[in-house]
């Protein structure tokens, strides 16, 4: 899309004791109620991680995946990040290289194209990151 | 004969997008930045970019931006609210409830001192009527942004048109968007292609295929807006760019648009504030893409007296450019194109807040 594209920032990622939890900025130019994503994509090592595992969070609230698409009343600010929580049995260590692929669908409520259909920008980052 | 109108300069927060979202500069730092760099006095923002919480705002956050705007000396504009139709996944928004979605957005903009609420095309002839009172309750002005792909003589805005003259408030209006009236398709976006390694080939069908839609003129239809955007799709899928196809259609087909300028002149006297959209200032001065001279000349002829506020949007390809550069190099085009034309833009700010409040009819 027009704008910028980037989700994944070099300090997007952070290791939690029960896995990986990458920060992903917001690919639009406003501030977006959380319903306007439609899908969340994540590969973690160049191996897709199922989508039941993940959860995310905003506003120190978490949902799954499906779950987001109901949050109409729930706002993404421009500069806050959606964090996308992947479990792992053992997350690496801080400082440690990760390979992540991240692939956000985000459904713009105000670009109408046809009945209840929306302009919907897909955004697919893929970085090395360091764990912080 | 009509007095030469006096514009007053300003510019919208929109304009230092990358930054903001970046978190290199808050909505603070981007005001004082603003004020210290003369690039107001008017100033406009997005609710739903500059605001957390939007469109809930706070007592505390409302004493705070009125104190920042006393200090700074700048002079509120316009606050640009949304229209989300699509919020809900299931289905549309009801008009009822598509009207209690503007409301707290109105309100806002009236609590900051926002004399002008911009909206979007979602907003029919009816939602307006319906949100009339709404606005005469907090007598603010509620602009409907005319921007690309519509136009001044697209169907939907003359529908409009002939609402607000059966209504006769002035309460209710435009908010011009340049953006509407291009003249060549942005150099920056090739250049910015070209670092992508874009076939060069495809640039030059991409340009060509926007000259070949501005001869058949801006498009009164969705069908023919929908063919132009096939056409640029397909353009992008046989030069191996498919994987870009739709943001080139979207770029090309719905930010550059067709219309000419003198087009404007049936909307300015329900023009309640202008985005002075444009794309870049080339090394002589001028803005290659949006026809800003020309612009201008027109709104000083007509007697225009309303706020501008500079809207770059090159941001979203151009990153080696300083935002509040060439916010700066187009202003200073702005005020020459005005002084051409016999007269000049206000950029005082106790004229500004004059001249708007006669603008606004606002004693």
């Amino acid at each position: 899309m027009a704008t910028d594209d980037t989700i994944l920032i070099s300090d997007s990622l952070a290791v939690r004791e029960d896995g990986l939890a990458i920060g992903l900025k917001i690919p639009w130019y406003r501030s977006l109620w959380v319903s306007s994503v439609s899908d969340v994509v994540v590969k973690v090592g160049g191996a897709e991680v199922p989508k039941d595992g993940l959860r995310a969070e905003i506003n120190g609230k978490s949902f799954t995946i499906p779950e987001l698409g109901e949050q109409w009343d729930e706002l993404w600010f421009l500069q806050d990040r959606l964090v996308i929580v992947v479990p792992q049995e053992q997350p690496p260590a801080r400082g440690d290289e990760v390979d992540v692929e991240v692939t956000l669908s985000i459904r713009l409520p105000y670009m109408q194209i046809a009945p209840q259909v929306y302009v919907t920008n897909h955004a697919t980052n893929h970085r090395v990151l360091v764990a912080g | 004969m009509t007095a030469l109108g006096t514009p007053v300069q300003g510019v919208t927060l929109y304009s230092f997008t990358r930054d903001f979202h970046a978190r290199k500069h808050s909505v603070e730092d981007l005001v004082r930045e603003v004020a210290a760099r003369g690039l107001g006095p008017g100033i406009e923002m997005v609710g739903f970019q500059s605001i957390q919480g939007f469109p809930v705002v706070a007592d505390g956050y409302v004493d705070w931006f009125q104190g920042l705007i006393a200090e700074t000396g700048l002079v509120p504009t316009c606050l640009s609210a949304n229209a989300d139709a699509g919020l809900r996944r299931d289905r549309m928004l009801t008009d009822d409830e598509l009207v209690d979605y503007m409301a707290p957005q109105v309100e806002a903009a009236a609590r900051l001192g926002f004399p002008v609420v911009r909206v979007q095309i979602s907003l029919t002839p009816d939602d307006m009527q319906r949100l009339l009172p709404l606005a005469e309750k907090h007598d603010v002005r509620l602009g409907l942004e005319v921007h690309s792909h519509q136009h001044p003589k697209h169907p939907r805005i003359q529908a409009l048109l002939e609402r607000y003259e059966q209504l006769g408030s002035h309460h209710l209006g435009f908010v011009p968007d340049w953006g509407a009236t291009l003249r060549e398709v942005p150099a920056t976006l090739m250049a910015r292609y070209r670092r992508d390694g874009v076939d060069e080939d495809l640039l030059r069908q991409l340009v060509a295929a926007w000259h070949e839609q501005d001869a058949e003129g801006a498009p009164m239809t969705e069908e023919q807006h929908g063919r132009w955007f096939r056409q640029v799709m397909g353009l992008a899928h046989q030069h191996g760019s498919g994987d870009r196809g739709i943001e080139m259609a979207v770029n090309i087909t719905g930010l550059f648009g067709h219309a000419k300028p003198e087009d404007w002149l049936e909307l300015l006297p329900w023009a309640v504030h202008m985005h002075g959209k444009f794309y870049e200032i080339d090394a002589s001065g001028d803005e290659p893409s949006v026809p800003v001279e020309r612009i201008v000349g027109l709104l000083v002829d007509d007697g225009w007296s309303g706020s501008i506020s500079s809207e770059w949007e090159g941001f979203h390809w151009n990153d080696w450019e300083d935002p509040f550069d060439v916010v700066a190099r187009m202003q200073a085009l702005m005020r020459r194109s005005a002084e051409d034309a016999g007269s000049r833009l206000v950029t005082d700010p106790d004229e500004a807040r004059s001249v708007l409040a006669a603008h606004h009819r606002r004693s």
